[in-house]
């Protein structure tokens, strides 16, 4: 029996995980007693390593669609078939009509020989599937380290972050509990398992973290202790911002106080799918309070994919697009082929135009370890392998790079991404001379930004936005899932444990509506209407409604168009509710 | 190394001597993580941890006391309960027949009715890993610390302690 460590990729937090190895098989999880910074703690994610390796449902062997049905096929006809399909479409169409999509929870290696494979082929189309707060997150900076938080004298929680991030719940609470007077406060429109801790639950708005931050900013100033901050904030109202926001001057000032008087103090930045405007905003301001307030004071931002901070600089550079113009530019016919390579953008982005257009492409070819939505249309399914089964490296939330060794060689015909791409490539059998044809030069930042006076006046005004008989919808992360659920929904324990199907409605709404609880209620948004069970709470304020972000069918009820910035936008949804009759 | 009928090593037995999983409620963030681990760490029984929930508040492990006088042993008909010499009730897999008297008799509703095949699921408190000198699996995972594994006079002190260090004057209400 051998202990074999790997690094857990499925938030950005790069757990050490262990596995049993007996005879090369996983028999099961086990605990890395000294490794790593969080000790053995893991989350309930950080356990699925071993049934992930092993899965009864994982795609074993490549996959061939005939007359609708999928049947096995050597790896040699696989990427034959897909090498002359994609002949076939590029003939018609050009290599601009290839649209290539992978997903964070990848090494860093493999983003990049992704990268290199467009490039060599001269496919414009590339992009990956982030999660909609995760870009902006990590566009704006770095982040500090977890350390931070263990040290704080102060903690400002923005998000759940106990159940996004779970391992760093000891941080959190040894922080609160290690020295008198210490504080932690939480903003969340939702009292969440966070909150249950926080020595104030700063319950706002769904989408107004980013005013709470530019009040915090306007206290910190008026208190005259912090460092000279930018002139813009002379002209925001703070009142204004205060009542968009639904909370008090008084808590806003108790928090700039706690935070600025601390000895040392960590603002901690981990917004859901959908429920926070302008999370670049939210993440650009967080980081001004903790400069304003002077030395030792840290800002942590913490991404939902395994290695976003690692994709970042791949996506830059090669040029990548945004996921949301290349679903943009799916549901617009641009693409007559979609080589899905690890994610799947039809649970991660539903929709019903979004699927009509996937179907009507004329190749959609696969690389997954499971049948998700993508894979039940594609006619070519290629049996990839998780990060456990090969070396890599990513980089985690705090820019600090984690390797691992692979535990063990790809399980039954499953191939790893660079080997499945090279047999892709060597099928195509192109001339040299295609060769670099590749790319126009990387994305741009958006030029003539906005400034940050007029995205927080952007946020204000959306805040009011919402219509009467409305409710705002925000999404819910859970400890048991990652992102959209992709891999975690295929996981018995997680299915279990974190079921779908649900959203949670106020005590107050469901008076007003005649819902009671686990009613099946319908829920209408503009993009989809969707049944769901009610589970009445009094952990939302009135006005308010949340659905798991791992559960494809409610994420249907946000809208998936790219926002101005071009990127999904991040804030929360509306929708109405009424009981199923 | 001295092996007795319960498959535990004696030394590992004086090691362990009286220990449980203490539940520390005020840390508990209701992150299931715990089940998790009890469901992975024994893969034949795919056993899960339950949880009651306190109002919306809190969502408290069930985890085996291990009681002192075990009621589930009192009510086994084919003797399938035994209390070991470290104190741990331990079910014997071969001898349980799943007729579910122990499932009745818990006083605490431990013991979940959810089988596989004709074997109830009993906490061991991680046997095989104790043999090994390491903690339960539940123990080791706990993402907020709230799980330790200690001996009960530390238990004792302990729950005393239980929302003292917290800022409402009880230790659910805190989280409201």
């Amino acid at each position: 029996m051998d202990i074999k460590q790997s690094k857990c990729l499925l938030c950005s937090l790069g757990c050490d995980v262990a596995f049993r190895v007996q005879n090369e098989a996983v028999t099961g999880p086990e605990f890395c007693e000294e490794a790593g910074p969080h000790s053995a703690r893991v989350c309930a994610r950080g356990l699925y390593g071993a049934e992930l390796l092993g899965h009864p449902q994982r795609v074993a062997n490549p996959l061939l669609r005939t007359n609708g049905a999928l049947r096995d096929a050597s790896w040699s006809a696989a990427t034959d078939k897909l090498a002359s399909a994609l002949k076939a479409v590029v003939v018609a169409h050009g290599w601009q009509a290839v649209a290539v999509v992978t997903e964070p929870t990848r090494s860093t290696a493999e983003l990049e020989a992704v990268d290199c494979f467009a490039r060599r082929l001269g496919i414009r189309a590339v992009s990956c599937a982030f999660e909609p707060q995760d870009w902006p997150l990590v566009s704006v900076a770095g982040s500090a380290g977890a350390g931070a938080i263990t040290e704080a004298n102060c903690v400002i929680v923005l998000g759940d972050v106990f159940y996004s991030h779970a391992v760093l719940a000891k941080d959190i609470i040894d922080a609160k509990y290690t020295m008198r007077g210490n504080s932690l406060f939480v903003v969340d429109p939702r009292r969440s398992n966070t909150a249950w801790y926080a020595s104030e639950h700063v319950q706002t708005q769904p989408g107004a973290e980013a005013l709470v931050l530019a009040a915090m900013l306007k206290a910190l100033k008026a208190s005259g202790k912090a460092n000279p901050l930018p002139g813009w904030l002379d002209a925001l109202d703070e009142q204004a911002l205060l009542d968009a926001a639904g909370v008090g001057r008084d808590v806003v000032a108790r928090m700039a106080r706690s935070f600025v008087d601390a000895g040392k103090a960590a603002i901690v930045v981990a917004p859901p799918a959908r429920g926070v405007h302008d999370v670049a905003l939210v993440a650009q301001l967080a980081q001004l309070v903790a400069a304003a307030c002077g030395e030792q004071k840290e800002c942590v931002l913490l991404p939902s994919g395994g290695n976003v901070r690692g994709a970042q600089p791949v996506v830059s550079a090669g040029g990548w697009l945004p996921v949301s113009s290349l679903v943009a530019g799916i549901m617009a016919g641009r693409y007559r082929a979609l080589l899905n390579l690890g994610a799947d953008v039809l649970s991660s982005y539903p929709s019903t135009e979004l699927s009509a257009a996937v179907r009507g492409m004329d190749l959609v070819a696969s690389l997954s370890l499971f049948h998700g939505e993508v894979e039940s249309l594609s006619s070519i399914i290629l049996a990839g392998a998780s990060w456990y089964e090969s070396e890599g490296s990513a980089t985690l939330f705090d820019s600090s790079i984690a390797r691992w060794q692979s535990i063990g060689a790809p399980s039954w015909g499953c191939r790893t991404l660079p080997d499945v791409l090279s047999l892709i490539e060597a099928s195509l059998d192109l001339p040299a001379a295609q060769a670099g044809a590749n790319k126009s030069a990387a994305p741009s930042q958006a030029t003539g930004a906005p400034s940050v006076e007029s995205r927080v006046n952007a946020v204000l005004a959306a805040m009011s936005g919402a219509k009467s008989g409305e409710l705002a919808l925000i999404s819910l992360p859970a400890s048991g899932h990652s992102g959209s659920g992709e891999l975690t929904g295929w996981m018995q324990w997680a299915r279990e444990m974190f079921p779908g199907g649900f959203c949670e409605v106020s005590v107050q709404d469901c008076e007003a509506l005649g819902i009671a609880d686990r009613d099946a209620v319908m829920v209408e948004s503009a993009t989809a209407s969707v049944q769901l069970e009610a589970r009445v709470t009094d952990r939302l304020e009135p006005g308010v409604l949340a659905v798991p972000a791992y559960d494809a069918n409610a994420r249907a009820l946000f809208s998936w168009q790219p926002g101005s910035d071009g990127w999904f936008a991040t804030g929360p949804g509306c929708v109405r509710v009424c009981r199923k009759q | 190394m001295v092996r007795n009928g319960t498959g535990l090593r004696s030394s590992v037995q004086e090691a362990v001597a009286m220990k449980r999983v203490f539940v520390n409620i005020d840390r508990c963030i209701a992150c299931r993580t715990c089940s998790a681990a009890c469901n992975y760490s024994h893969p034949e029984l795919r056993p899960t941890i339950g949880y009651g929930e306190l109002r919306q508040d809190a969502r408290l492990p069930f985890i085996c006391r291990h009681c002192e006088d075990p009621q589930c042993l009192a009510a086994c008909p084919r003797d399938a309960i035994r209390k070991l010499d470290n104190g741990a009730v331990k079910r014997m897999n071969l001898l349980c027949t799943g007729c579910g008297s122990c499932i009745i008799a818990c006083p605490f509703g431990v013991i979940e009715p959810e089988v596989k095949s004709y074997i109830i699921t009993k906490c061991d408190l991680c046997a095989a890993r104790l043999e090994e000198g390491r903690l339960p699996a539940c123990v080791l995972s706990c993402p907020s610390g709230a799980l330790s594994f200690e001996d009960d006079d530390s238990i004792a002190e302990k729950t005393v302690m239980i929302g003292s260090s917290m800022t409402g004057h009880h230790p659910f209400f805190r989280r409201v």
